[in-house]
């Protein structure tokens, strides 16, 4: 959760949903507006991955773009 | 069900992906070696008539006309003589007397299952490997002299001066192919770029690793691109390599460390594909517990994947200790359903015992490939043996390479390939999958 004066920023993986309609930059102001900020966009995977405060993923994951917005992990050999 | 974020997700309703219809495995003397008899389908068609007073059509006989086939599937019953399988539509009372022929060993019917709902084309993959596993259990379970092959598997592989135990086991020494054509991209730690065994094959190579070049300096990386691609003449020592012709696309996704981001890994597979990769090979995984449900973003990037033309195979985890009786679930993202996951076979092709298994159905292992004491290259230029899934993995994705280069080209294809050319082996198939992945010869 937020806590006063400070943020709780979590990574995020943001599955988009297929065929979603208007440019890149739209799409990123859209996400942007939504509290992500986002860090790399695979257009070819429909996934981008940012950060994202705690609070906030309801909204995001709310969008009419994203099918799905999971916690980014750690993977190890 | 919680996900990971806390919130409350509904389950998955199994029942509400059946057709209605039935899925019935005939005896047409269709795999484990044996060629299918044409006079067979005709009997198998009196068969499930006499049995079950169902009325099969033979694809035999429509499979040169679309629209008969087509009409046939969509109102009666077909018989799909290639495979061995009818599905058929058939009320309860049909359904029952099918079942009831099965334990009669003269009986053409083998197993009588509900027909699901086709997965849509990005679970493609996962529709077919269950249907593969579905009927190789079927076939050995009540025929048992159709598993008479496995009297024939081998106590032990063993190392010699010509090449690795891997190398006999899966048939990659014997073959005549040698990956010429394929691009096989290995997402790891990186490799030695000037390592002499593998230079010449790296076609390719970045880090998705800030601040990290693509040299390996953990080692894994070069392990594995080793057994995929390793020369067929090293410099010292036997032969690795299971398709030493194929090119080596090396994504740097994981550190020195051995540690990475799904955003790093899934950079990498996007630079695979849009590189034109046949295959990817990911020896690398985080732990699941029975009850996570796969990543959306990685069945998307696989699914991706499939549908550009390239196969991701992944190792199913070290996890488990089965001497105490303890399986893990298959590791993220090799549980993705459009993703091939490896478990770890020793020299006496049994499953390793770190190696992890099926403990959810769907998201469980694939396919086997050797993966304990495996000798491949090591950062410097020599060699080292290790131990692992990610060692399985990488001879899993040689092998595809190998059989790219008898010209099988599509994603979808070449998983097949894998699947059913597996060397059936005497262990579960939520452990070994299909069994040991083997090249032709």
């Amino acid at each position: 959760m937020t806590s006063q004066g400070s943020t709780d920023r979590v990574r995020v993986l943001v599955t988009l949903k297929q065929d979603v309609g208007g440019t890149e930059e739209e799409l990123v102001g859209e996400l942007n507006e939504a509290g992500l900020r986002v860090e790399e966009v695979s257009s070819v995977l429909g996934i981008v991955t940012g950060t994202v405060e705690r609070a906030t993923i309801d909204r995001l994951a709310s969008l009419p773009a994203v099918e799905a917005v999971e916690p980014e992990g750690e993977v190890t050999i | 069900m919680i996900d990971a974020f806390g919130d409350d997700v509904p389950r998955w309703d199994p029942s509400a992906e059946l057709t209605g219809r039935m899925l019935v495995v005939m005896d047409l003397d269709v795999g484990v070696g044996r060629r299918r008899r044409p006079s067979r389908a005709a009997e198998a068609v009196r068969a499930l008539d006499d049995v079950a007073g169902v009325e099969v059509v033979a694809s035999d006989d429509v499979a040169d006309d679309e629209a008969a086939l087509l009409d046939v599937e969509a109102s009666g019953g077909l018989l799909l003589t290639e495979i061995g399988i009818a599905v058929v539509p058939a009320d309860p009372a049909q359904t029952q007397a099918l079942r009831a022929s099965v334990p009669d060993t003269g009986s053409a019917v083998i197993h009588v299952e509900a027909e699901r709902w086709a997965y849509p084309a990005s679970d493609y993959l996962a529709g077919y490997r269950q249907g593969v596993t579905n009927l190789l259990d079927s076939l050995q379970a009540a025929r048992p002299s159709l598993a008479a092959p496995l009297a024939g598997v081998q106590a032990a592989w063993i190392d010699d001066s010509v090449s690795t135990w891997g190398l006999k086991a899966t048939g990659a020494l014997g073959s005549r192919l040698t990956g010429r054509g394929c691009r096989v991209s290995v997402l790891d730690t990186g490799i030695d770029l000037t390592h002499p065994d593998l230079a010449a094959q790296i076609g390719a190579s970045r880090s998705f690793v800030p601040e990290e070049a693509v040299d390996d300096g953990h080692g894994h990386g070069t392990h594995c691109a080793g057994t995929v691609a390793g020369s067929a003449t090293p410099t010292s020592g036997p032969r690795y390599g299971v398709a030493p012709e194929a090119e080596l696309h090396i994504g740097k996704v994981l550190s020195n460390q051995g540690r990475g981001r799904d955003g790093w890994i899934l950079a990498g597979i996007e630079w695979a594909i849009r590189d034109d990769c046949h295959v990817i090979s990911m020896s690398l995984g985080s732990r699941t517990s029975p009850t996570d449900p796969p990543s959306v973003a990685y069945e998307r990037a696989a699914s991706r994947a499939v549908e550009r033309g390239t196969i991701i195979v992944a190792a199913a985890g070290n996890d488990s200790n089965r001497r105490f009786g303890r399986i893990s679930a298959v590791s993220r993202p090799a549980n993705s359903p459009s993703i091939l996951s490896v478990a770890a076979l020793d020299a006496q092709e049994a499953v390793a015992n770190f190696s992890n298994g099926t403990v959810t159905p769907g998201d469980g292992v694939e396919i086997g490939g050797p993966g304990v004491d495996v000798l491949s290259a090591a950062p410097g230029g020599g060699t080292r043996r290790l131990s692992g899934t990610s060692m399985a993995t990488p001879h899993v994705a040689g092998i595809a390479a190998l059989i790219h280069d008898e010209g099988v080209s599509s994603a979808a294809d070449l998983a097949m390939r894998l699947l059913v050319g597996a060397r059936r082996l005497p262990a579960a198939s939520g452990d070994v999958g299909t069994g040991m992945v083997t090249a032709r010869r």
